[in-house]
Formats: C-alpha cells, sequence, structure tokens
C-alpha cells in the first residue's frame, strides 16, 4: 500500500475493496474482446444514426481533399503569378482539381485568387479545414468525476468545421447520448430491480457510479471500436492515394515519408500508450484511489459533523487532499511527456518533409504552393495515426467501466411479472391466513439471522412481534412481502408457498410502513400516491390525519402539492416518518407491517393509529413494537430473541407467565411508562 | 418549527449569479485572496507565456523569412537571419539573389537549427503547462480547505436542525469549479488577451488595413456572443436542473429501495427516472448544438477575414507594395522592406493566430456562462465567516472538567425571537442530565452555545467556571462527542467506523466503547467481528444496532463532554436501560447530556432539566419533580397516560 494511501486511510478509513476502480490494472485480452462485442451490441439499435455519421464522416474526408489545393493556387498563381495554362500542363494537382483549374486558364493573377479564395469562402461556410480540423463542444471539466463525466455523456467531436461539422457533431452527440440513455436505464433497472439482499451488501455509492458515470463508457468503446478505425482509414487511404498520385512522379520521397510516417506512427504509439498506461493506471490506482476516497470522505461530511471539526482533522483532510493533488500532478507529468514525445516525433517527419519540399522548390521540380500542401496533408496523417494510437490509452479505463456496467446487468434479479413459472394466484379474499414453517434465514456471509421460526396468522388479527434489537424482528417480516426469501423453511399465503408467488403479486397484498422514512423528492400528494396511485384527496387526508400528519401538511404552502425533500420545504425526521406511516395506510392491503411506526408518534396519535388498526377485520396487522401501549394492544404476541421464537401468547398471557422474557421485557416497559 | 434558525441555503442573490459584469466583478473579488496567495507564481507563469508565445512568434517569422524568401525565392539573407546559421555574408548577403548550392545550405543549416529551436520550445511550453497545473493545484487545495472547513463550520451550527448543510458532498466539485474558474476567467483570458494584443500589433505593422478588418470581425464576433448569451445561459441552468433531478431520482432510489420494492413502484420510478434521463440529455445536447453553433459562427467569421486579407495581401505583392511598418516588424524576426512571398504567408500565419486566439476567448466566454450556473453555491460557502472567533489571549482547556454551567444565556438567531431567555443550567461531571422539553424549546441552541457555534448575546457558558468565549473554539469541540438520532454509519469495518474520529484508537479503546454501547456483544457475533464490513449505511444491522454502534462511536472519542441527542429512540426498552445504566458509569469525571423525549431515558437521569420558553423551567431528579406536581410532572403523566 502506497505511503499516500496509508496515510489517507487514518483520516477517511475506507473499505478494503474499490469495486468502482480497477485496482487489478489489466484486464485480460479475452475479457476485453468479450466486453467490447458486448459494448458494440448497443451501436445496433443506433444504427441510422451510425449510417449517417459513416456517410458525413466520408464526405468530410473528401472534401478535406480539395481544400489545400485552394491554397496552392493561391500562393503559385496568386502571389507567385504563375499563369494557368490550358490544360494545366506540367502542373501538380490532383484529377479533382482539373475543373477549377480550366475554369481558371488564362486568367490574371488576381483574379484566380480571387475565385480560389471564394471558392474556399463555400467549402468553408459547409467543412471548414475539412479533417483537418476539430470540432466539439465539450464543457469546461475540474477534478471532479462529474464534470468529467457530463462531457463524457454528450461526447462528440466533429473533424469539420461550417455547417457540415455541425451536424456531425450533433450527430455523434446524439449517437453518444442515445447509447448511455439506453446503457443507464438498462443498468438502472436491473439495479433497482436486485434483491434486497444484494442491494443491502453493495455500496450506495458504487450504485450511483455505475448508473451515472460508468454509463458512458460504453458509448467511448464503441466510437474508439468503429468510427476512429474507419475514419483512420478512409482518411489515411485518401490522403496517401492523392500522395502519390500528385507527386509520385516528381518526389517520391514524399510518398515514402507520408508512408512511414503513418507507419512509425502507429508502431511508435503502441508502445508508447503501453507505457502511459502502464504509469498512468499506477498512478491512477493510488491517486484516484485517493481523490475517490478524498471526495467519498467529503459526501460524509455533513454527516458527521457531529464527529468533530478540530484543526487536527482539517489537517489530516487538507494532507489527503494535498496527496491526491500530488498524485494527479504524476498523472498529468505522465501525459505531457507522452504528448512531448509525440510532437517530437512529428518534427522528426515534418523536418524530413520540409527538406525534400523545399529541395524541390530549389531544385525547381516543386513550387512553393505545394509547401502548404504536403504540411496539411503530413499533419493530418500524422494527426489521425496518432489519434488512432492514443485511442487504446483510454479504452482500458473504458472496458474497466464497461464491465461494471455489465456486472451490474448480469446480477441476478428478482423475478418478474412476465414469467411464466410462476402460477398466477387468485386474489386473496377475506379469508387470509399465513404461515410461517420452520423458517431459517441466513445472509450470504454465513450469518444466521432466524432460526425455525413457526406461527400462522390470519386476517382480523394484530400480531406484535417483539424481541430485543437484532432478534430479528425485521428480517421476519421481511419474508412477508419476499424481500428475503427463506434459507430454510417456508411461508405460506393462504396454503401456497410464497417460492410460487411472483414478488410484485406478493407485495401486492402487504402494505409496509419503515423503521426509516423513505421519501422521494417529489410533492407530498406524490409520495403518498407511491403506495396508492389513484388516491383520492379525500382518502389522503384521511390517512394523513390517521397519523397526525394532517396538521402539518395543511400549514405547507401548497399543502399536499408542496414539495419535500431537496429543494423543497424541510420537514423533521418524526414528520416524514408520519408521512411514511399514511403511505402505508394508504395501500389497500390484506396484511400491514408496522415496523416500529410509534416512535415517532405522540400518545394522542399513536391511540388513533392504533384504534385505526383495530377497526379493519378484514386485515391482518403485524407491528415490530417496543412500547408496551402498542404491544398490549395485540391479539398475540411472538417475542423473538436470537432468531427464535421463544414465547407466543397473548400480551396478557405472557406478562402473567411467571418468569417469561416477555414479562421482564413488559415489566420493564411498564414500569417506565407508567411510573 | 425551523424558523427561527438561520437558512442553511444559500438567498437568491447567490442563486441567480450571472456572468454580466457585475458576475465577473464578484467573481473576481471572491478568488482574489486565492489567487493573491499565488501571486508570484501567476507573475511568472504570465511572463514565461507571454515571452515564449513571443519568442514562437519570432522564430516562426524568422523561418517562413528564411524558408519562403531566400530558399523559395533566392532573395539574399539578412545579416542576423546569417549569423543565426552561420553563414558567411559574403555568399549569402551580400549578393543580389542566392544560388541553387546557397539555398540547399541555407535550408539544410535551417532545418537543423529550427529542429533545435522547436525541441526547446516544445520542452519549455510543456513545463509551463506543468507549473500551471501545479499552481492551479495549490489554489484547488486552498479552496478545498478553506470550503471543507466553512461547510464543517456551518453543518455544525445546522446540524441541531432537520436541515443540516444538504449539499456538502458537492464541495469536492465546487471547490474543482472555482479552480476552473481561475484557470477559465482569469489566467487563460489575460494570456489570449496579451497574444492578441501582440497579434493585432503585429496585423498593424503588416498592414492598419488588416487591423481595420480583424477589429470589424472581432466586434461582429462579440456581438454575436453577446447576443447569444442568454440563450447559452438559460440551457446551461436547465441542463444543471435536469442533471440533479436525475442525480437525486438515482440517490434516492437506492436510499428507498425497500419503500419502492414495498410498493412495487419500480416500474413507476423507472419510467420517470428514464423520462428524467431522457431532460438530462436533450438539455446537454442543446447547450451543446448552441454552444458549436456559436463557435461555428465565429470560425467562419474569422475565416471569411483571413480569406480577405489573403486578397488584399496577394494585391500588396502584386503591386509591389512597402510593408507599412517593416521597421519594427524587424524585431520579430521579420525582415521584409516591400511585400514578398514570405510576407504574405507570415502575415497569412499572424491573423491565423489571432484567429485562434479570438475564438479561444468565445469558448472561454461560453464556459464561463455554464460555470458560473453552478458557482453561486460555492461562493456563497466561500463568503461564510464564522460566527465566533477565538479570543485574543485564550485560557487552556481545563484539564479535568468539573461541571459545565449556563448562567444567565440569552440567545436570539434573529433579533427580537429569542430563543433562550435567561437560561440557567448547571451540568457536574459524573452526572447525566437530560434535557427534556417541546421542540423549539432551546434544546439544541443551548448545546451550539456549548460547541461555540455561536456566541449568547447575554450571559455566559462556563466549565469550570470558565467562560467559554475565552477558549479556543477548537478546543472546545475536540473536548465535545455527539451522538445524533439519524445515525449516519459509512460502508467501511464497524472498526472504521467507531475509529472514525480517532483515528488512533486502540482496539482496546474501541471495545471498550462499543462494550459500554451495548454494541459489543452483536459484534463479536458478527462472523468477522469489527473487521465486519457494513452495507449502505449500514443496511446489514438492524436500526437499534447502528445507534448503538454510532454512540459507541462518539464514546471513542473519550471527549470529557459527550451530548446524545435523542440516541437511544430505537433502542428497546432492555438495551436502553443497559446502554444508559453503562452510560452512568463511563460518566464517571465527564458531563453527560442527553435530549431525549422518551420517559424511560428521562427517569433514570442524575439530573433533569425541563425546557420551556427558552429557560430551564425546572430542574431536579424525576422523584423530586414529580413530587413537586410542577410543569414536569404534569408532561410525564400525559405521556404515560394512555396507559392505565
Amino acid at each position: 500500500m502506497p505511503s499516500s494511501l496509508r496515510r489517507l486511510r487514518q483520516v477517511m478509513p475506507n473499505a478494503k475493496f474499490h469495486d468502482r476502480l480497477d485496482v487489478k490494472s489489466a484486464l485480460a485480452t479475452g475479457d476485453v474482446i468479450a466486453l467490447f462485442k458486448r459494448s458494440l451490441s448497443f451501436l445496433w439499435p443506433q444504427r441510422r444514426l451510425f449510417a449517417s455519421r459513416v456517410g458525413l464522416m466520408v464526405l468530410i474526408y473528401a472534401l478535406g481533399l480539395i481544400v489545400p489545393w485552394f491554397l496552392k493556387i493561391v500562393v503559385d498563381h496568386g502571389v507567385m503569378q504563375q499563369p494557368i495554362e490550358a490544360g494545366a500542363d506540367g502542373l501538380l494537382f490532383p484529377v479533382f482539381m482539373k475543373p477549377f483549374l480550366d475554369f481558371a486558364t488564362g486568367m490574371e493573377p488576381l483574379t484566380i485568387t480571387t475565385y480560389a479564395l471564394v471558392s474556399l469562402g463555400f467549402l468553408f461556410m459547409f467543412v471548414g479545414y475539412s479533417g483537418n480540423t476539430f470540432l466539439d463542444a465539450n464543457l469546461a471539466e475540474g477534478a471532479d468525476v462529474a464534470t468529467r463525466s457530463e462531457n463524457k455523456i454528450s461526447a462528440g467531436y466533429s473533424t469539420a468545421q461550417g455547417l457540415v461539422g455541425l451536424l456531425d457533431l450533433c450527430i455523434a452527440i446524439r449517437l453518444s447520448q442515445r447509447i448511455t440513455h439506453h446503457v443507464r436505464r438498462r443498468t438502472f433497472g436491473r439495479l433497482s430491480r436486485q434483491s434486497m439482499t444484494t442491494l443491502n451488501l453493495q455500496r450506495t455509492g458504487d450504485a450511483l457510479f455505475r448508473v451515472i458515470h460508468d454509463a458512458p463508457s460504453i458509448a467511448a468503446i464503441c466510437h474508439a471500436l468503429t468510427l476512429n478505425p474507419l475514419a483512420m482509414v478512409v482518411s489515411v487511404g485518401a490522403n496517401l492515394w492523392v500522395l502519390s498520385a500528385v507527386y509520385g512522379g516528381v518526389a517520391p520521397a514524399l510518398v515514402w515519408i507520408g508512408f512511414s510516417a503513418v507507419g512509425l506512427t502507429l508502431l511508435a504509439t503502441s508502445p508508447l500508450a503501453q507505457w502511459a498506461r502502464r504509469i498512468s493506471q499506477a498512478s491512477r490506482a493510488s491517486g484516484s484511489a485517493t481523490t475517490n476516497e478524498v471526495e467519498e470522505g467529503l459526501k460524509h461530511v455533513g454527516a458527521v459533523q457531529s464527529l468533530g471539526s478540530t484543526d487536527r482533522q482539517r489537517e489530516q483532510f487538507a494532507a489527503a487532499s494535498r496527496e491526491s493533488f500530488h498524485q494527479s500532478l504524476l498523472l498529468v507529468w505522465v501525459t505531457n511527456v507522452v504528448e512531448w514525445i509525440a510532437e517530437n516525433v512529428h518534427l522528426v517527419f515534418a523536418t524530413a518533409g520540409f527538406w525534400v519540399i523545399f529541395s524541390g522548390i530549389v531544385s525547381g521540380d516543386l513550387t512553393l504552393g505545394d509547401a502548404p500542401v504536403v504540411i496539411r496533408m503530413y499533419s493530418l496523417l500524422y494527426e489521425t495515426s496518432m489519434q488512432f494510437g492514443r485511442i487504446w490509452i483510454d479504452q482500458q479505463d473504458n472496458a474497466a467501466a464497461a464491465r461494471r456496467v455489465f456486472f451490474a446487468m448480469d446480477h441476478n434479479v428478482e423475478e418478474t411479472r412476465h414469467s411464466n413459472e410462476y402460477s398466477r394466484i387468485d386474489p386473496i379474499d377475506q379469508d387470509l391466513t399465513l404461515r410461517f414453517e420452520h423458517v431459517g434465514f441466513q445472509y450470504p456471509d454465513g450469518r444466521r439471522v432466524l432460526s425455525d421460526v413457526s406461527f400462522e396468522a390470519s386476517a382480523g388479527e394484530t400480531i406484535a412481534i417483539v424481541g430485543p434489537s437484532g432478534a430479528g424482528k425485521t428480517t421476519l417480516a421481511y419474508m412477508i412481502p419476499k424481500f428475503l426469501e427463506p434459507t430454510e423453511g417456508r411461508v405460506l399465503l393462504n396454503g401456497v408457498d410464497l417460492a410460487r408467488y411472483d414478488a410484485q403479486l406478493a407485495r401486492e397484498n402487504v402494505a409496509y410502513v419503515f423503521q426509516e422514512h423513505q421519501l422521494l423528492t417529489d410533492t407530498v400528494a406524490a409520495n403518498l400516491r407511491v403506495a396508492k396511485p389513484d388516491a383520492t384527496l379525500a382518502e389522503m387526508t384521511q390517512a394523513c390525519r390517521l397519523v397526525g400528519a394532517l396538521d402539518f401538511v395543511m400549514e405547507m404552502p401548497s399543502g399536499f402539492d408542496s414539495m419535500i425533500g431537496r429543494g423543497g420545504g424541510t420537514l423533521s425526521t418524526g414528520q416524514k416518518q408520519r408521512l411514511s406511516i399514511a403511505r402505508g395506510m394508504l395501500h389497500d392491503a390484506h396484511i400491514l407491517i408496522l415496523d416500529e411506526p410509534t416512535a415517532a408518534l405522540d400518545p394522542a396519535n399513536e391511540r388513533m393509529l392504533l384504534d385505526a388498526l383495530e377497526s379493519s377485520h378484514a386485515r391482518l396487522n403485524i407491528v415490530i413494537a417496543h412500547r408496551i401501549r402498542t404491544i398490549e394492544r395485540a391479539d398475540r404476541v411472538l417475542f423473538l430473541e436470537q432468531g427464535r421464537i421463544i414465547e407466543t401468547g397473548s400480551p396478557v398471557e405472557l406478562a402473567n407467565r411467571e418468569g417469561s422474557h416477555f414479562q421482564r421485557f413488559a415489566d420493564f416497559a411498564e414500569a417506565t411508562a407508567n411510573e | 418549527m425551523n424558523q427561527t434558525f438561520p437558512s442553511a441555503t444559500p438567498p437568491a442573490e447567490f442563486e441567480a449569479l450571472r456572468l454580466d459584469l457585475k458576475g465577473l466583478g464578484r467573481i473576481y473579488f471572491s478568488t482574489w485572496p486565492y489567487i493573491y496567495a499565488q501571486l508570484r507564481h501567476f507573475l511568472a507563469l504570465l511572463a514565461l507565456s507571454v515571452g515564449m508565445i513571443g519568442f514562437a512568434t519570432a522564430v516562426g517569422f524568422l523561418s517562413v523569412d528564411i524558408l519562403w524568401d531566400s530558399v523559395g525565392n533566392e532573395e539574399p539573407l539578412s545579416h542576423a537571419q546569417a549569423s543565426v546559421m552561420f553563414l558567411p555574408t559574403a555568399d549569402f548577403v551580400d549578393v543580389v539573389s542566392l544560388s541553387e548550392s546557397a539555398r540547399q545550405e541555407i535550408l539544410f543549416r535551417f532545418l537543423i537549427v529550427s529542429a533545435v529551436i522547436i525541441v526547446l520550445t516544445t520542452s519549455v511550453f510543456t513545463l509551463i503547462a506543468m507549473y500551471k497545473t501545479w499552481i492551479l493545484q495549490r489554489v484547488n487545495q486552498a479552496l478545498r480547505v478553506d470550503m471543507v472547513r466553512n461547510a464543517e463550520e456551518l453543518s455544525l451550527r445546522f446540524h441541531f436542525t432537520t436541515a443540516a448543510g444538504d449539499g456538502i458532498y458537492r464541495v469536492f466539485q465546487d471547490s474543482a469549479m472555482v479552480t476552473a474558474v481561475v484557470d477559465n476567467i482569469v489566467v487563460q483570458p489575460i494570456i489570449a488577451v496579451m497574444t492578441l494584443v501582440l497579434q493585432l500589433t503585429i496585423a498593424v505593422l503588416f498592414s492598419p488595413w488588416f487591423a481595420f478588418l480583424l477589429f470589424i470581425a472581432s466586434v461582429t464576433v462579440l456581438v454575436l456572443t453577446v447576443w447569444y448569451t442568454p440563450r447559452l445561459r438559460s440551457w446551461s441552468q436547465a441542463a444543471r436542473r435536469a442533471n440533479a433531478a436525475l442525480f437525486t431520482r438515482v440517490q434516492e432510489t437506492f436510499q428507498s429501495i425497500q419503500a419502492i420494492k414495498a410498493y412495487r413502484y419500480e416500474g413507476a420510478n423507472l419510467e420517470r427516472f428514464q423520462h428524467e434521463s431522457s431532460i438530462a440529455l436533450d438539455t446537454a445536447f442543446a447547450l451543446r448544438r448552441d454552444f458549436a453553433t456559436l463557435k461555428v459562427a465565429a470560425a467562419f467569421l474569422l475565416a471569411i477575414t483571413l480569406f480577405t486579407t489573403d486578397y488584399v495581401a496577394t494585391q500588396f505583392v502584386l503591386n509591389g507594395e512597402i510593408v507599412f511598418g517593416a521597421s519594427l516588424l524587424v524585431l520579430f524576426g521579420m525582415s521584409v522592406t516591400h511585400w514578398t512571398i514570405a510576407a504574405h504567408q507570415a502575415r497569412r500565419g499572424s491573423i491565423e493566430a489571432f484567429s485562434f486566439n479570438f475564438q479561444s476567448l468565445v469558448r472561454l466566454w461560453c464556459f464561463a456562462q455554464d460555470m458560473a450556473v453552478g458557482l453561486g453555491r460555492a461562493f456563497w460557502l466561500l463568503a461564510q465567516q464564522p460566527e465566533v472567533r477565538d479570543p485574543a489571549d485564550p485560557i487552556e482547556f481545563p484539564s479535568v472538567v468539573r461541571d459545565v454551567k449556563f448562567d444567565g444565556v440569552r440567545f436570539s438567531y434573529e433579533p427580537k425571537k429569542l430563543v433562550l431567555d435567561g437560561f440557567d443550567l448547571a451540568a457536574r461531571a459524573g452526572e447525566v442530565t437530560a434535557l427534556v422539553g417541546a421542540s423549539g424549546a432551546g434544546k439544541s441552541t443551548a448545546m451550539s452555545l456549548l460547541l461555540r457555534l455561536f456566541d449568547p448575546d447575554e450571559g455566559s457558558v462556563r466549565i469550570n467556571g470558565i467562560s467559554v468565549s475565552s477558549m479556543l473554539v477548537n478546543d472546545i469541540r475536540s473536548a465535545v462527542a455527539i451522538a445524533l438520532q439519524e445515525n449516519v454509519l459509512f460502508p467501511v469495518s464497524i472498526a472504521d467506523n467507531l475509529r472514525y474520529a480517532t483515528p488512533d484508537a486502540t482496539d482496546q479503546a474501541i471495545r471498550q466503547a462499543a462494550s459500554v454501547a451495548c454494541a459489543l456483544e452483536f459484534t463479536e457475533a458478527l462472523p468477522d467481528g469489527f473487521e465486519t464490513e457494513l452495507g449502505i449505511g449500514g443496511a446489514l444491522l438492524s436500526v437499534g444496532q447502528k445507534q448503538r454502534l454510532s454512540i459507541a462511536r462518539a464514546l471513542t472519542r473519550n471527549a470529557p463532554i459527550l451530548v446524545l441527542d435523542e440516541p437511544t429512540a430505537s433502542l428497546d426498552a432492555e438495551t436502553e436501560r443497559q446502554v444508559l445504566a453503562n452510560l452512568k458509569d463511563w460518566a464517571h469525571g465527564r458531563v453527560v447530556f442527553i435530549i431525549t423525549h422518551r420517559m424511560s431515558t428521562i427517569r433514570d437521569a442524575d439530573q433533569i432539566a425541563f425546557l420551556g420558553d427558552g429557560k430551564v423551567i425546572e430542574a431536579g431528579t424525576h422523584e423530586a419533580l414529580v413530587a413537586s406536581q410542577g410543569r414536569y410532572a404534569e408532561f410525564a403523566a400525559t405521556t404515560t397516560s394512555s396507559h392505565a
């Protein structure tokens, strides 16, 4: 472990794993090819955009071939006043310039200049220095992931300017966006349908990272594997063709330099890219880990203020932050050195080119106008091959990101209702029964939470699950809406094993109020309607009144239409909890599970809620509770300890049973509440 | 209930930071201290950059002159040119026209000299780029540290209310943004403008006409840009909003995954995500499309200007006119008197450079528009000043805390709305003091005065009789550990969670803290014990277990003063009693405050302070207070009345 990391760990101790960073460096070639193949499958739905880009690309490079020759005309036939004779004999021009030369035959230098410049102007309106220019619309990015990925999501560039370039760029951006949209929709959908055990084990940050920041990598791979090589082949091919056609006879050396520039650059960038990648990965493994840890640590700052914001902590933070900058500086250094080497490789070819061109000019084989033509063509050849080589540096990172995205996509998800394996079960009627048969549960990490839990309950009953915290009460309750599935035994709903139910269907029957409020950034009404999409205002009002939430909802600026959450009005934890309960009450289900519902309620509201629970005889109420006031209203108590039901019976029965665990528990709670 | 608290979010004036002149002024003003701290480096960077650009221009002109006029067009070299290449004047300068062999010789030597110069200049430019990165990192570092400090201060101030500084996680991004602003609105424009001035001067030296043409083109592009800016700005805002909404959606989905699953909301939620994703992408696209359109238009206008000067320059050459500022152009390496092909090409290079720099400025301006949208919050955060200051002559924090006293404290967040009005309380070491009272009674405010987040308007908070305002803020806060109701655990191991604020706590200390908080038993029962990694917000544990761990975390700090804000709400009665009993033992020699509504907790406290109307109405033990039949007795009765 690098010292920086160790130092950092003291400040921001973090997990042993960094699943969102690929510290393991290079992926095996086979994996990469498989990942690439899969990434490319996302290109097919966008085939029309893709085909448009290919078409535009050919157009851009074709028009790009024309541009430098007008510059030559201005120099040779304008400034140097060399006349254009009929048939343009002895002039070095490619065939496609013939029409213009024929047109300009016999004209005055200034007239030729005018026509050449006007033609250039027109070309520029459409393509600019086609092929040899760069148009993008990236926004400023800083040393943070967010702005970088924002640019990556809408990545795109065109090798032309002008109207065609603009169109090309827009299509390129759209293409990236569509692929990313597709990928992140799939990833998001799959992630949110993963089973609860998986979600619990996963880090939220990680999931977010995949949906938002990793998704664009697939689009980047698609570009790098298809359009970039294609562009390379088209532009290099066309330019080498023109170079040989025009100069092959007079100055063959120019052609050879052109060919070797491409060949050598491709050969040279490969090891250069390898080297840069190795160094950047090594530096990234610590540097970006450092950055991410600092970044992640900061996310928690809001929550850990209580842990102290002393000078010492600040110094530690500053040190960690400095270290992360130090690491990223190393990365900048590597990038710059690679650039520097590249520039100087270019210099070798440019110098050779200059030597041949101007020697040709001195000997009279070439004209001054050939200089800008050849220089432009060389720089295009060089840039294109250089870029082609550089693309591979990024693909390693992209492949790692793609792997994470696909991993998330492939992860087991809960069964959906489309599955045919599940029998359709008739809607449950009044006589609902719920049966736990020797249910046990063990987390994938081997931790046992429930063992041999058996009980039966039916509609009209209120069951209280009681026990010390960590006894497995919530885990038990999670079995009913199939958040978790028993690892032993089974849960039966009206005699049908829940395993045969599709999860969605099972949840139709259950309303669940969680211990920790889970509200979304939206209006109060929208939050309530999560449970019942067609809930009327009257129903919502009733549900809120029941839990004592109506008053504060009405006090909010727009009542039920007020925004809550980020950017909206702020509610206290207790208020949010009440809305959460109201939502549960609104969901008209056969089973209502309340996980410690009354912690947030004052006595009067608590009583109202409990009365409401008792009023419904068609429903099975399951309440996880600590407060004796809540427990004593239940028909039956299940006393849980270390994952086992150790006592059952009515509250009175248990309270009177000599030496029962519940008695100890109840005695104490009663005493505290009643004195 | 929070109306009495100052806001934890930036006021509207900061949200609407616009990059007009006023906005720019504000940015320059706000970033100036950070630039000033690195001023020497910035000036050195500027001098280096401009010097190198001047040098590169001169070398460029020299090259064009030698290559085009001498090698290409047989014109003799100047003395200076000959001496650079170590060539004798006889055959190269003092001749009417150059021979073929002389031209070959010049070409050969020139290429060698220029290769050496180019290798040198690219190296220097690389170093300058590195230097700039280094300087900007220092700026970023300073910003980050300051922003974190301010954000912590703010969130401390507000964490007793529900609106704890929500966007603190953005500090990292914000500081990077401000640094990018320093680069894009200050450093790069200055260099670009100086380069523009240089290129414009050269253009004038070639011919005032070129300067005129460039001026017309620049004004046109500027007008276009200014006219176009509001459009970009509004797209930027829309894009930011859309992205924020999308990010919130994703974040919430994973935080509220249970509820989403429970209510079978996955489908609807996915639709919303898809919708929001589309909006985010569409606005990002529209912003980029318009940005690119402006770029293309500017590039085209400048290209047309270049072609026009091509025409004019060709005419000059054909007419054999005299170069307007030839005598001064020599300074830039251009030794011509009449218009030649070299002058023609050198002019082209210089106007292309102008156009390139001008386009960069347009690009930077557009960048700035986009960045400004997100900057309001960052600058607001930077502008925050701590409410309290360290005394000039601080008294050392006592090594042993005997008691904490509130003495006639009056305090208000806003004028005329007293939150504490004559607050008196004495808490002794070794005792647990419960603060009881309706929300808004001032419990949290009293604790924030103890932490010196604010100073009282009147009266004083004293530790061992010494007013906290005469002590260092840092000393006080180091001496207070807090555990909150909403317990946040990190997705790291349990041991690391407990060690979070005290990295060097020993295993022994952690175990002891866990044991006091009744967290030892279940932790050790886990397969990996203290090394168990926690999931989302510690999701593998029950809420009660998480709460105990967060209490243990506060205890690990081993601070002489402990504040527990509704710490036991989710604990079952037996565990709670045990935690409290342990705490009472642990509290030996420490001052413990508990803010709570739970009767069982209150009952067992050594001292109960019943708050109302900003003061302590009654204080004493449960028995004493119930016996006195006051407001507390009434409160205790209602709390338990439902159970008869």
